[in-house]
């Protein structure tokens, strides 16, 4: 455990008292004289041809400003989506990646419910939608392919010509001697599992506003998670030099996972061509069509094991339903593969991982991108071996856990950075004693006993989830002492949420010795820093504090060297405290403030002006966060309805900056698993309809859907950061589909459910009762099943 | 039956007079013609709650209420309930509990609580059930609710939650 | 999402308002609370020519019980109106049906008879109307009209009225002595659309059901009553038909599949919440005998 003056406190936050008079500043909220509002017309069809658009009556319509279709896209780029892995990685597993254009309105053909066909500007919302309604397309509606399997068939329609066929990307990794392994084992299984389409749906949707001026450039208010991604983006299909465009992402209503969409390119680009301020504010139906889809995988997994429940090797052939584009190359499928191994020691493994275009919407990272499935995919094999073996689910799982001394442990499958995925430090085995002793596991498994016998359905659930946390290019901060001792941090990190305006402030304080309440940050603004990743992948609090924590020890002895220089004293010995610099013996010599002013006044020394300092900073490769979630809950057998009784989520995530702000990130993260696992699908129907396209059909988690959760903190810090931190964002999300899952067998037991889909709706439940019912009997009769 | 409608609405003991669209709905009349932007349109089908005022002293979604629906009635907002003992009490145990993060829905979870807290007995507070029930008219994705629930309760056991220093 | 064009009347009287539907040639629409209304003029499902509002009209807020027990609630009573004066009155069913609708907030706007009006097969109100006999009065340009609920609904999200009627009161016969009432559904999660509800009420003659009524939400295109159900139960040893009587309700129902929940799944659970629906209803009953 570390802690500072403030770091490892429960600092209360620091932004809070803006959002709780509703004064924080959204990008709806941002306002610009004679802003136009624009909306997006889509496709209704998920495949079809375009014959012809007719916008004449739309362009009529009362306050209409333009309407705008493919044929008026001459002066633009084209959308390329990033597809390359980085050579490291490419070199050694060599995947095959393969690239498309992606109209940013349909050119021709639509390939999507939802995609962008026209786009219409008017004075405000309500008429731009009128005239929305107006705008005539002549379509010929095509075959849709809406699955994976369907979409590999010889016969099945090519979707992008350009691609050949509809697989996008392929990637596989082979550790020891997966073949020979499964022959020898004791026992082999195989399974088959579906993780259906899930939606990241923050409660803010996005949101764009452009201006443009001749000199000035663009200036773009977005709802992004990464300011100068979408800088670069827009600059490079919209012709405009980089430092010409400011991209500036205000308060965000969450995220959840994304990067840069079409609006983000489309909105300015209308700034520019109607020459007035434009904005769009997304509608949820929009969002749920358009944003953030995730999950979508088929796994065909065989593993091979012992009579003590150990995997002795695993396989698993993975097919990702990419939807119509791959905007993030193989992070998604390359995650799941790169965690399903997750705490266990498995030697022997073979996966791969097959991304097959269809017409729905993209598949993108959202939180947990890729390892919600890996956690799901793994933790019910164990749980199926245990009951195979009629083992004890936790003692399967002790045999199977990487022991504490192994540390730091390599998987041997590499990292997407193409590095080796070295867990840097944990004792996974502690963790699961400290989550099943939180829960009384024995208790509760004497409580069910009792239970079953009065006829009620009690079970509990065990899962492990690995997160590699802190991906990705570096972090940039600056850190700076006004005269009057204000500290500004300006960090190339994106707040939506997760507390950086408090956490970044206790890295801050501690580092260049000064009270927090001094601290302000900005960020989310490409006009503050040349540098910034952005906010992703559970990584700020990994690189954008040790950018913080550089850019102030800089500024620290920066001081240090100034105040001995202006003071004639020696530099050893002197410290700074609270904005005070004192020597050895504690004598005050001088403050970062008048420091700061020192210098303000021109009497800079050294030749360096300004109590300023910069740094980046980007992780060697990623640190590796973990937990271990155990859940009870009732299942009502008549309905199928589940109502959760308790969770518990054992913790690691390195030294811990905040630990209320890391308990916020982990119960706010297992709800949205919660949800993934019990609610939330994106469902579409055989036209390619997405019929879940509201929150009444999209059911996110409300306050009665969940139990009082408990977290437990385990703290081994990181080995690649000196602050010792691991990212936390994703974690609680991750596994807790496959707890709920287990847990929801275990309820039934020994009537045995066989759970191979997520979410599981009571319907699904009801159904797979009537199947273990049906099988029961059937083995009763003497048939085989497993 | 006229293209635009006169509407008196009292928000936040304020009278206005406005010519609206009868389309109009409340929830925009508040954010775009008053600025009121603690009001936030997250669903916009009376689901998320992030658009919850207080009509005639009842939480309502103001986006599922037309502008001259409202004719006459009285509308307030979080901006409307600043100061209030209430309010402030709710405010600093929000704070207090960590129960917001992204921000984006504590307007209308704020407003939808209020309710339910304000003239209450704090020697009988409501119960959790009680207070996740009345929860369900606002979506939260980032917080799990938990911390939410837990400032609720601190909030109206220590009823205007207002402890003078 | 947001609403088409439209005009707007809030007439003083229901005779204007019926006047303005008439003169729309069926291209007006009523309003009340607007919670099953608006969100359809956002999704421009609907984009009538006029929204013809009720909320200036006297006595519509009015929740009377006469000697009979007879409830007359008027046509912008909300639900949480109703739940309230069920609440205090002890009305169990009301009150266990009430909870079902949304949340607190749709609750505080959203009107019963617009509910009802709206004939939306799942919605709660149908089956409590029908289980107490309810009875609409109707508002035209030719006068008043009296309409049992049963006759109102006749298909999903359609009814009876014409174009130019509105529904100003809806009369419940509250139950008699010895009776016990109640409510049960199975949504995917509590304030979810439902899948399949019930309604019952209970009549005891000693430990011997003297008679029942049922009535169901979300397993047929309409609201309906179960009358296997009821002539299963009808005077059956009470504690002991309750489940062959809930097993009947598979030849009262013809549920329709959507994304909530399939026809298989619908037929699944019907007699789990007739079950127990009667169960409590029972319970209800025997708990007043006087």
């Amino acid at each position: 455990m570390r802690t500072g003056a403030v770091f490892g406190r429960p600092v209360l936050r620091r932004e809070d008292s803006r959002f709780l008079k509703g004064e924080g500043v959204y990008v709806p909220d941002v306002r610009l004289p004679d802003a136009a509002e624009a909306v997006v017309k889509r496709s209704p069809h998920a495949h079809a041809l375009i014959r012809h658009i007719d916008i004449s009556e739309a362009a009529a319509a009362p306050g209409v400003v333009a309407v705008i279709t493919a044929d008026d896209l001459t002066d633009t780029g084209v959308y390329r989506p990033y597809h390359k892995s980085p050579p490291a990685f490419a070199n050694l597993l060599q995947p095959l990646e393969k690239g498309h254009d992606v109209p940013l309105l349909a050119a021709g053909r639509v390939r999507r419910v939802g995609e962008p066909v026209a786009l219409v500007v008017a004075e405000d919302r309500y008429l731009a939608e009128d005239a929305a309604r107006l705008i005539r397309v002549d379509y010929e509606p095509l075959e849709p392919v809406l699955d994976p399997e369907a979409g590999l068939r010889p016969e099945a329609p090519v979707i992008h010509d350009e691609l050949g066929d509809n697989v996008q990307s392929r990637v596989g990794v082979v550790v020891g001697d997966p073949d020979g392994a499964m022959a020898a084992a004791d026992h082999t299984a195989r399974f088959g599992f579906t993780i259906r389409r899930q939606i990241g749906s923050p409660l803010g949707p996005r949101a764009v506003l452009a201006r443009f001026d001749p000199v000035e450039g663009l200036t773009v208010w977005s709802a992004t998670q990464m300011q100068h991604l979408a800088r670069k983006v827009i600059g490079g299909i919209l012709g405009v030099a980089e430092d010409r465009i400011r991209v500036i992402c205000p308060d965000m209503g969450g995220s959840f996972g994304g990067g840069v969409y079409y609006e983000d390119i489309l909105i300015p680009y209308l700034a520019r061509r109607v020459g007035r301020p434009v904005r769009w504010v997304e509608d949820r139906t929009e969002n749920l069509v358009n944003a953030r889809h995730a999950r979508d995988q088929v796994h065909d997994v065989e593993v091979g094991f012992d009579s003590r429940g150990r995997l002795l090797a695993l396989r698993d052939r993975i097919l990702v339903d990419m939807g119509i584009a791959n905007f993030y190359g193989l992070v998604v499928p390359y995650n799941t593969i790169s965690h399903l191994k997750s705490q266990y020691r498995i030697d022997n493994y073979e996966a791969a991982a097959t991304c097959v275009i269809t017409n729905k919407t993209p598949n993108a990272p959202a939180r947990g991108a890729g390892r919600v499935t890996a956690a799901f995919v793994i933790e019910r094999v164990l749980e199926r071996v245990a009951r195979r073996l009629d083992l004890d689910p936790a003692d399967v799982r002790r045999v199977n856990l990487i022991p504490a001394d192994a540390m730091p442990f390599d998987t041997g499958v590499p990292y997407r950075d193409g590095k080796p995925s070295v867990y840097d430090s944990g004792d996974f085995p502690a963790q699961l004693e400290m989550a099943l002793e939180a829960i009384d596991y024995q208790e509760f498994r004497a409580r069910q006993a009792r239970l079953r016998a009065e006829g009620r359905h009690v079970g509990i659930g065990i899962s492990a989830h690995m997160e590699g946390t802190g991906f990705g290019p570096p972090e940039s901060a600056i850190v700076r002492v006004d005269g009057s001792g204000a500290v500004t941090i300006l960090s190339g990190s994106n707040n939506h949420g997760q507390s950086h305006e408090t956490t970044l402030a206790q890295v801050c304080a501690d580092a260049l010795g000064v009270d927090i309440e001094t601290i302000s940050l900005r960020d989310g603004d490409t006009a503050l820093i040349r540098q910034g990743g952005g906010t992703f992948a559970s990584r700020t609090a990994v690189t954008g504090s040790m950018a913080v924590a550089g850019a102030a020890r800089k500024l620290r002895k920066k001081a240090i060297k100034m105040a001995a220089h202006l003071h004639g004293v020696e530099v050893d010995g002197l410290t700074v405290f609270g904005g005070v610099i004192r020597d050895g013996a504690g004598a005050r010599i001088t403050t970062l403030a008048e420091l700061a002013r020192t210098t303000g006044d021109g009497e800079c020394t050294g030749g360096r002006a300004g109590l300023e300092a910069m740094d980046s900073f980007a992780s060697p490769t990623v640190t590796w966060a973990s937990g271990t979630h155990v859940v009870t809950l009732e299942v009502d057998r008549d309905t199928g309805q589940v109502e959760l009784e308790r969770y518990v989520i054992a913790h690691d995530a390195g030294n811990i900056i905040n630990p209320a702000v890391v308990e916020g990130q982990i119960v706010g993260g297992v709800v949205h698993g919660i949800g993934n696992a019990l609610s939330e699908e994106a469902v579409y129907d055989e036209a390619g309809n997405l019929l879940s396209g509201s929150f009444v059909d999209y059911r996110l988690p409300r306050a009665i859907d969940v139990p009082p959760i408990e977290v437990h903190h385990q703290e081994f810090p990181s080995g690649l950061n000196d602050l010792g931190i691991k990212g936390c964002g994703e974690g609680g999300t991750v596994g807790a589909p496959a707890a709920i899952a287990n847990a929801v067998e275990d309820a039934l037991h020994p009537l045995d459910l066989r759970i191979t889909e997520m979410p599981l709706q009571p319907e699904k439940i009801l159904r797979y009762i009537r199947e273990a019912e049906a099988a029961s009997r059937g083995q009763a009769a003497g048939m085989e099943r497993w | 039956m006229t293209e635009t409608v006169q509407v008196t609405l009292l928000v936040n003991g304020v009278e206005h007079a406005l010519a609206v669209e009868p389309r109009l709905i409340l929830a925009d009349v508040l954010r775009e013609r008053m600025e009121l932007h603690s009001i936030h349109l997250g669903c916009e089908e009376g689901i998320c709650g992030a658009c919850t005022v207080l009509l005639d002293g009842e939480p309502s979604t103001s986006c599922l209420i037309l502008a001259v629906q409202a004719e006459g009635r009285s509308i307030t907002t979080l901006e409307g309930l600043d100061g209030d003992p209430t309010m402030t009490g709710l405010q600093a145990a929000f704070h207090e509990n960590f129960a917001l993060q992204c921000g984006f829905c504590t307007p209308g979870v704020l407003v939808n609580l209020f309710s339910l807290l304000e003239d209450r007995d704090p020697s009988a507070p409501p119960s959790e059930v009680e207070v996740r029930t009345r929860l369900n008219g606002n979506l939260c994705r980032c917080t799990g609710y938990q911390s939410m629930v837990a400032a609720a309760m601190q909030a109206a056991r220590s009823g205007s939650g207002h402890e003078d220093p | 999402m947001k609403p088409p064009r439209f005009s707007y009347a809030a007439p003083a009287t229901v005779r204007e308002a019926t006047d303005l539907l008439d003169s729309s040639g069926g291209r007006a629409r009523v309003l009340a609370g607007g919670q099953s209304l608006i969100p359809m003029l956002r999704h421009r499902l609907l984009e009538p020519e006029a929204l013809i509002d009720l909320r200036r009209i006297d006595g519509l807020r009015d929740i009377c019980l006469d000697d009979a027990r007879r409830l007359r609630l008027g046509a912008m009573v909300t639900h949480h109106a109703l739940q309230r004066w069920a609440s205090d009155q002890g009305q169990d069913l009301l009150v266990d049906a009430a909870a079902h609708i949304g949340h607190h907030s749709v609750r505080a706007i959203g009107t019963v008879i617009g509910s009802l009006a709206h004939a939306d097969p799942s919605a709660e109100w149908g089956a409590v109307a029908l289980v107490l006999d309810g009875v609409c009065r109707v508002a035209g340009p030719g006068g008043e009209r009296e309409l049992g609920v049963e006759g109102l609904f006749t298909g999903p999200y359609s009814t009876s009225l014409a174009g130019s009627e509105i529904i100003t009161s809806l009369t419940l016969s509250l139950p008699p002595s010895c009776t016990g009432a109640a409510f049960s559904e199975v949504a995917p999660r509590p304030g979810d659309p439902a899948v399949a509800g019930a309604a019952a009420a209970v009549s005891l003659d000693g430990p011997c059901v003297e008679s029942a009524r049922v009535a169901l939400i979300g397993l047929a295109p309409t609201p309906c009553r179960a009358p296997s159900v009821e002539a299963a139960l009808s005077g059956s040893e009470a504690s002991v038909g309750i489940e062959a009587a809930a097993q009947a309700v598979e030849n009262d129902i013809a549920p329709i599949g959507d994304i909530h929940g399939s026809e298989e799944y619908r037929r699944r659970v019907a007699p789990v919440v007739v079950a127990r629906a009667l169960r409590s209803a029972l319970v209800r009953a025997e708990g007043d005998r006087p």
